[in-house]
C-alpha cells in the first residue's frame, strides 16, 4: 500500500525536492469573481466619526448580498461575519474584481487594501442549506483603519 | 519536504460511522460503513473512467485521488445526477463535484463536468479548506483536518467545530463520515 501510493505520489516527491508548495489552489486568491445577475447589491458607508460600521441581514435560500465598500490604498480592512443559527459562506473580491478569499475566509477576513476602489463582500449560505430553502439572519461588521 | 503519503495516511486512519438513515435509504439500504461502500461501488466504473484525472490532480495539489473521487461520488454519483451541460442542484453548481456558481468563476463548463479544469478546481478549494481546518484547529490530528475539510467543502469552515461533532450540521448528518467512507473504498481501487 505504502509503495503504490509512494509510485502514485512521485511527481510531487520529486517537485517537493525542489523545495517548492505543491500547487495551490486555483479556485481562491486571483480568480475572477462570477457574475450573479439577481445578487442584492448594499453599498457600505462607514459614518466619518468612526472606523466601523455593523450591518444586519437576512438570506434566503440562493440568494446572495453583495456588499460594496469603498478603500483607499493602504487601509486595513476587517470583516466579520456573525449567524447564531446556520454557517454562512463569504467570499470577499478586490477592485479589480479578483477573489481574495472564497468560502475558505470563514466568518472573518482581514487584510492590507492593495490598491484604492470598491471591495464587495458577497455573502449567501452554503450550498446544503441553500438548497433546502433556509433562512439566515446575520450581522455584518466592516472595519477600515489607517495602516 | 512534505511527506507525500500522509494525507493518504490520515484517509486511512479518518474515523467514520458511513453513511446515515437519510443517505442510505436514497438507495434503499440500510445505515452505516457498508451503505457508502455499496454507493461507491456502485459509481466505480464512472469513477475508474476518470482515475487518470483523480490521480493528476491529486498529486498535484497534495489530496489522495481516492478522496476527490469519493466526493465526485456522494456530490454527484461521479456525474450520474447531473443535467446535459453537467450542472445539478436546479443550476447553481457545475461538474461532478459541483462547485457553487455563486462564489467560483467555474472553469472546465466547455470540457465537461469531469474534465481536469474542473477538478482541478475543486480540488483546489479543498485544499482551502484543509489549510484553514488547520488554522482553526492547530491541534488536531491530520484524520480530523483531513474530515474537517470535507465537512467544509459541504457546509463551511464554521461548522467544522469539535472532532467529535464533524458531521452535524451536514447535508443528511453524515456528509464527513459518508465521503471517508467511500474514500477509504476507493483507496482499495484506484
Amino acid at each position: 500500500m505504502v509503495l503504490a501510493l509512494a509510485a502514485l505520489y512521485a511527481p510531487l516527491t520529486a517537485r517537493a525536492a525542489d523545495g517548492a508548495e505543491p500547487a495551490s489552489s486555483v479556485a481562491a486568491a486571483g480568480a475572477p469573481q462570477p457574475e450573479v445577475k439577481d445578487a442584492r447589491r448594499v453599498t457600505v458607508r462607514i459614518p466619518r466619526s468612526s472606523s466601523s460600521v455593523s450591518l444586519a441581514g437576512r438570506l434566503r435560500g440562493y440568494e446572495v448580498v453583495d456588499y460594496v465598500l469603498h478603500a483607499e490604498a493602504r487601509q486595513h480592512m476587517t470583516v466579520r461575519l456573525t449567524s447564531t443559527t446556520r454557517p454562512l459562506t463569504m467570499a470577499v473580491y478586490d477592485s479589480d474584481k479578483r477573489a481574495v478569499c472564497v468560502e475558505a475566509c470563514d466568518d472573518r477576513w482581514s487584510g492590507p487594501v492593495a490598491r484604492t476602489g470598491d471591495y464587495v463582500v458577497r455573502v449567501g449560505l452554503p450550498r446544503a442549506d441553500a438548497r433546502r430553502n433556509r433562512a439566515v439572519r446575520y450581522r455584518i461588521q466592516f472595519t477600515l483603519a489607517s495602516s | 519536504m512534505p511527506d507525500p503519503t500522509r494525507w493518504s495516511v490520515a484517509l486511512a486512519k479518518a474515523p467514520t460511522t458511513g453513511a446515515s438513515a437519510a443517505t442510505a435509504k436514497q438507495a434503499s439500504l440500510a445505515p452505516g460503513i457498508q451503505a457508502s461502500r455499496a454507493m461507491a461501488d456502485a459509481d466505480l466504473k464512472r469513477v475508474l473512467k476518470l482515475a487518470d484525472v483523480f490521480r493528476e490532480v491529486g498529486a498535484a495539489v497534495d489530496v489522495p485521488p481516492a478522496l476527490i473521487a469519493a466526493l465526485s461520488s456522494r456530490e454527484s454519483r461521479c456525474g450520474n445526477v447531473l443535467d446535459a451541460k453537467g450542472f445539478g442542484d436546479q443550476g447553481h453548481a457545475f461538474g461532478i463535484l459541483q462547485i457553487d456558481k455563486r462564489f467560483h468563476t467555474l472553469l472546465g463548463v466547455d470540457k465537461g463536468p469531469g474534465s481536469r479544469e474542473h477538478v482541478e478546481q475543486a480540488a483546489g478549494i479543498l485544499v482551502e479548506f484543509r489549510k484553514q481546518v488547520q488554522a482553526k484547529h492547530p491541534d488536531w490530528e491530520d484524520p480530523f483536518v483531513l474530515k474537517g475539510a470535507v465537512v467544509a467543502y459541504n457546509s463551511g469552515v464554521s461548522n467544522v467545530q469539535t472532532k467529535l461533532g464533524l458531521d452535524q450540521g451536514t447535508t443528511g448528518n453524515d456528509y464527513g463520515s459518508d465521503v471517508i467512507a467511500r474514500a477509504q473504498f476507493y483507496s482499495e481501487k484506484l
